[in-house]
This record gives structure tokens, sequence and C-alpha cells, in this order.
């Protein structure tokens, strides 16, 4: 897994390596969980710019009463790196500046980039505690397994983190209609099919509102 | 009465400097246990009509007279190399974390059982590293707060080192006691490190709950050094995982010696684990003995000081110096030495008068010297005040390691649990005290 993460669909896939129940899944399901995962955040991200294009990640935090806290510090512990943290019960996400400013340089954003596209990844959190469920639970399997006998199940926890970088990647793209990313570089992109369909989506909506007094 | 009070003050100043970190521990005790025999008048060099004197009483006799305890955490910090090097702390880690699945608490539950039953077994710092290498990432990245995984790593340790037969060993050494009389203590002090975690956990899970964290490694991580693809599966993985219970069964049920039950609990985990070129997993055997060797010099080191002090101590001219003083200072009754134990039970910290394997091997010895209370009364007591340290000191190395890895400083950890700390060894001393003065 890279230092610092900003996969696609593909590379997204590696998060699930990770996971202690990784050698449990059978290896053709893999793909697939994954970019189901992956497509769940798209999916979210998608709906989340239909409903307010305009609008930007911290708003929408504030909006869904979320508190952001900055802590000024490059926190790594336990040979893992933090960016950010969600923390459903106090409705709070702690952001890690200096942290931060070592994963834009590395993946040619500037801190403000970042940090919007790391609010993205743990807002797809609070969507999945507060509205979508929880993704981990798209793919399950046996807890335990003694033969044919199989007891209890789990979900994959991976899947939620890969949904979380799909979310973000999607909401990033979208609300930053000028540049788009590939592999992990910034690429110069105007009018991207997906900005261009939202954003015309919420063009024709206020065309109905203004010519019919329409409420969106 | 003058020879003890200068005595106890020579204690207090080098006790000051350790606890300072002004000198070392490994310093600071021969130069206590030389220090206090020239204060209560002992000869430095051999003399006529003198039956003791420094050269050969406190320095030959005290270094070798915990050799036994060396060789005892030697063969734990082989076992320790064997069971890494092979894969099966591993194994066992993993399993445990793949059973609890996508629920953070089973995980944390599960993980600190699999933690103390490790350490029940192994030993040393470098053991401490291993498993705290693996452990640790997989509580926080289940959402453990990093230094909510320390405590709980560090309690499950200590659970663990409760039980673990070379420390035993030692504690009965050095109050003069069979190993059998204290081990009901030893059990009580392993649930109770237990009950300690699972009360953090289910405080810190109520106060913080779920957690979800963008994270990644702060290295890039070198595949090829991770896998482990001599690492044996199936029915040998799981009698391999049996080697501590292995190892328990032989000290707690046929009540074997240390070194015996050590060299079954090698022999299986060899037989077990055995595979792929015999000349390679000779070297393997061969380099987990020698990292064993490697990693037990600190405490090895220590070990000398401290029988150093138990035979500086426990001589003869020392106790008639000593013996005045200490009826002054040490309550005469049960109930008033448990509440002396309780009440000054922080100082085991930093290796201070009530850590049974720092300063309080001087305490110890002075009180058994006294013949007021039953040394397996004593060595029990003491044993609960050496419960903390062992989970919570800045100055143990299990902790600074523990600390450092999860990026905290090893006095901000020690200082978190500093209350529940004092309060769970208040209750052990009370419990314990009480059990063994009236019941055992």
């Amino acid at each position: 897994m890279k230092q610092f993460p900003f996969p696609d669909r593909i590379t997204a896939r590696d998060e699930l390596t990770h996971d202690v129940l990784y050698k449990k899944i059978p290896e053709e399901e893999r793909v697939r969980i994954c970019d189901e995962a992956w497509q769940v955040g798209v999916d979210a991200a998608r709906r989340e710019m239909a409903e307010d294009p305009d609008g930007n990640i911290y708003e929408l935090a504030k909006a869904n009463g979320l508190q952001i806290i900055r802590e000024r510090v490059d926190k790594v512990s336990g040979g893992l790196r933090f960016f950010s943290e969600y923390t459903p019960n106090k409705s709070r996400i702690d952001v890690y500046v200096l942290s931060i400013r070592l994963f834009a340089k590395n993946n040619h954003l500037t801190e403000e980039e970042a940090e919007e596209l790391i609010l993205a990844h743990e807002f797809f959190h609070f969507l999945e505690e507060n509205k979508i469920g929880d993704t981990s639970q798209i793919y399950t399997i046996p807890r335990v397994t003694i033969g044919s006998l199989k007891i209890g199940k789990s979900g994959i926890r991976a899947l939620s983190e890969i949904g979380a970088h799909g979310f973000a990647r999607t909401y990033w793209e979208i609300s930053h209609g000028e540049a788009q990313l590939s592999s992990g570089n910034v690429t110069s992109y105007n009018n991207s099919m997906e900005a261009r369909m939202i954003r015309g989506k919420h063009d024709a909506d206020q065309l109905m509102s203004f010519m019919f007094g329409k409420k969106k | 009465m003058l020879t003890g009070i200068i005595v106890c003050i020579v204690f207090i100043i080098l006790a000051i400097a350790m606890m300072t970190r002004k000198l070392p521990a490994i310093l600071v005790m021969p130069i206590m246990a030389i220090a206090i025999a020239l204060a209560a008048g002992m000869p430095i060099i051999p003399i006529e009509g003198a039956t003791e004197n420094i050269l050969d009483t406190v320095l030959n006799s005290g270094a070798s007279r915990l050799i036994g305890n060396v060789i005892n955490v030697i063969f734990a910090s082989w076992m320790a190399n064997l069971l890494y090097k092979t894969g099966i702390t591993d194994l066992m880690i993993k399993k445990a974390a793949e059973l609890g699945g996508d629920k953070p608490v089973v995980v944390t539950i599960l993980l600190i059982l699999v933690t103390a039953l490790l350490f029940s077994a192994m030993g040393g710092v470098g053991a401490v590293a291993m498993i705290g290498g693996t452990v640790l990432p997989i509580l926080i990245s289940v959402g453990v707060k990093p230094l909510a995984a320390a405590h709980l790593f560090m309690a499950a340790l200590s659970a663990g080192y409760n039980v673990r037969p070379a420390n035993i060993v030692t504690v009965a050494n050095i109050c003069g006691v069979q190993t059998t009389d204290i081990t009901v203590a030893c059990w009580i002090l392993c649930v109770f490190d237990l009950l300690f975690a699972f009360i953090y956990l289910i405080v810190d899970a109520k106060k913080n709950g779920k957690k979800y964290a963008f994270a990644a490694p702060a290295e890039d991580e070198d595949l090829e050094s991770v896998k482990n693809t001599d690492q044996v599966r199936g029915v040998r993985a799981l009698l391999a995982s049996l080697t501590p219970v292995i190892i328990l069964a032989c000290t707690y049920f046929f009540k074997w010696n240390v070194v015996a039950c050590y060299s079954i609990g090698i022999i299986w985990a060899i037989i077990m684990t055995a595979k792929g070129g015999w000349s390679k997993y000779v070297s393997l055997v061969t380099q987990s003995a020698y990292d064993g060797v490697k990693d037990s010099a600190p405490p090895a080191i220590i070990f000398m000081g401290i029988g150093m002090i138990l035979t500086s101590v426990g001589s003869s001219t020392v106790q008639t110096a000593l013996t005045p003083f200490m009826q002054m200072i040490i309550p005469g009754s049960v109930i008033g030495l448990l509440i002396f134990c309780a009440v000054l039970s922080p100082l085991s910290l930093y290796r201070g008068p009530f850590n049974i394997l720092g300063l309080g091997s001087c305490l110890a010895a002075g009180i058994v010297g006294l013949g007021i209370f039953d040394p397996v009364l004593l060595a029990a007591v003491f044993y609960c005040t050496f419960r903390w340290p062992a989970q919570a000191c800045p100055t143990a190395t299990q902790v600074v390691w523990v600390a450092n890895y999860v990026g905290e400083e090893p006095v901000n950890v020690s200082n978190k649990v500093f209350i529940a700390n004092w309060v769970m060894t208040a209750a052990s001393v009370f419990l314990v005290g009480l059990l063994y003065s009236t019941v055992l």
C-alpha cells in the first residue's frame, strides 16, 4: 500500500490486501467486491453533488453537524500515518495538518485540495453511519468454518475504505471540474463528462425553476 | 540505630539518583550494594575475624546469586525468538484478528487474550517488539486509539508476565520462598490485569464508540520481508500455537522447573514447525538461541545487581545495623503492612523500593530479615506492587518501546493510567495479602 494513497478504482483494490480477512475471501470474488465497494462511493458522491453541485465539502460537513478539528501534527502511530479520523459518536472529524501537507506534496496537490479530498473521504464514513449503511457489509464471510459448518458472519472493513476512496475521488473530480486526476497525477481536463452531466442537470433544474417557479 | 539511618540515607540518595535518571539501574544496584555494606561497617577485603567482606560476599557471591534466573530468562527469550521466527506468533495474532472479523471490540478482546497467552511464555524486550509490532497496528486499524491500544497491550502483556514461570521463580528466589507458594497470587494478578484491560476497553468504547481513520503505512512496505513463506499451516500450526499452553501446563500442572518447561516448549515448537531444508531450519533454531541470549542481556545485568543487593542487605553485618531502624519504620501487623504497601505502591515505579526487580529487592530483603512476617506473604504482596511497573513504568523497556511505537511519551502513557493502577494495585495488595495471611 502506498504511503500517501490517492487511489483510482484499480489501485484501490490494494486496500483489500491489508484486511485481516483478505486470505479468507475467495480469489475470484476479490476484484468484484472491490469494484462494488468503489461504486458505492462513486454513487454516493454523485448523489451528493446532484443535490448540491455548488456546495463544498466544508459546507456539507457543517450542514450535517460535523465539527472539523485541525491539529498541526504529522500523526504517525503504530507504523501508520494518520491523515484524518472520524468519530461518529462525537460528530467530529480530526484532520492532521502536517500529515496532509505530506499527502498533498506527494500527490501534487495543494494543501487545500488535499484537505478537501481527505474530508470527503471521512464524509463518506459519515454517510455510511447515517444514510447509506455500512459498505463493509456488502460482502460477508463466515466467522468460523469447521468443515461444512459455518458459524457467524463478518463484513470486510477494507471495503468501507475502498468506498471512501471512491467517494473522495469522484467528489473531488466533480467539484474540481477544471482538473481531473488520473492515476495519482493531476492532469488538466475541462468539462469532464461526469462534471458536465451533473452541472447540466443542475443548470436544467435552475432553468425549470426560473421558468415555472418550481422549487428544487 | 545511627548506622541504620546512614544505610537508609545511602539508599534514598541512590534511589533518587536512579528515579531522576541520573544513574541507570545497572549501575545503581552494585553501587548501592557496596555502599550499604560499607555504611554498615563490612570490610572491603577479607580480614581475620570477619566472616563477610565486600569483595567475596557482596561482589562475588552476589553477582552469581540469581544466575539461575538469568538462565531462565535466556530460555524464555530463546522461546520467544523461535516462536517469532517460525511465524507462530504472527499466525496466532492474525487468527485471533480474523476470528474477531469486523467487530472491533471482539478483535480487541481476542488480541488481549492472545497477547497475554504469548507473554506467559515469552520474555524480553525483543518479544515485546515482535508481538507489539503485529498486535498494535491491528488494534489501531480497527479503530482503537493509539494510546488506548498501548494501554490495552501493556495490560495484556502484564497479565502474561504475572504467570510467566521465569518471573515467578525470580520473585520467589528474591524472597526465599518456593514458586508453588505464590502461584495463587500470580493467577490473581493475571486476572486483575485482564480485568484492567477489559474495563479500560469498555470505558473507551463507551466514550469514543466507533472510529474511522484515513491512514496509510508510514513507510513503504517491503512485501517480501513481511511474507513468511515457510510458515507451517493446518493442524501442525494449531499444535504449534499451543506451545505457551504446553509450557504453562508443565509449570503449573506438573510443577517442573523452568528450564525443563522451556526446553519441552522449545522441542515442541521445533517438532511442530520444522519445515523445508533441515540445515536451514537448524540455522533458524540456532539463530533464535543467539538472539535470545542477546535479548536477555539487560535483565541479566540487572539480576547480577539485584543479587549483590540481596547478599549485601541479607548479610549479618548489614542486618545487625539495619534491624533496629527497620523495626521502627515497618508496621508490626499484617493490616499495617498492607496499608503501608498499598499507600506507597507508586514507589514501585522507576524501579523504586516497591519494585521487587529494582530497589524493592533491598526493602524486601530488609523486611524478611526482621522475621516479623511470613516470607510467603511478603513475596505475594511485593509481587502485587510489581504488577504496576510491569504494566506502566516509564523506565520499563517494554513501556518505552510501546510508547515510542504509538508515538507517545513513556511518561504520558504511564501517567494516563496512574490512578487506575494505584487503585488496582491497592485492591490486589489487600486481596492477596488477606488471602495469604488468613487462608493460604
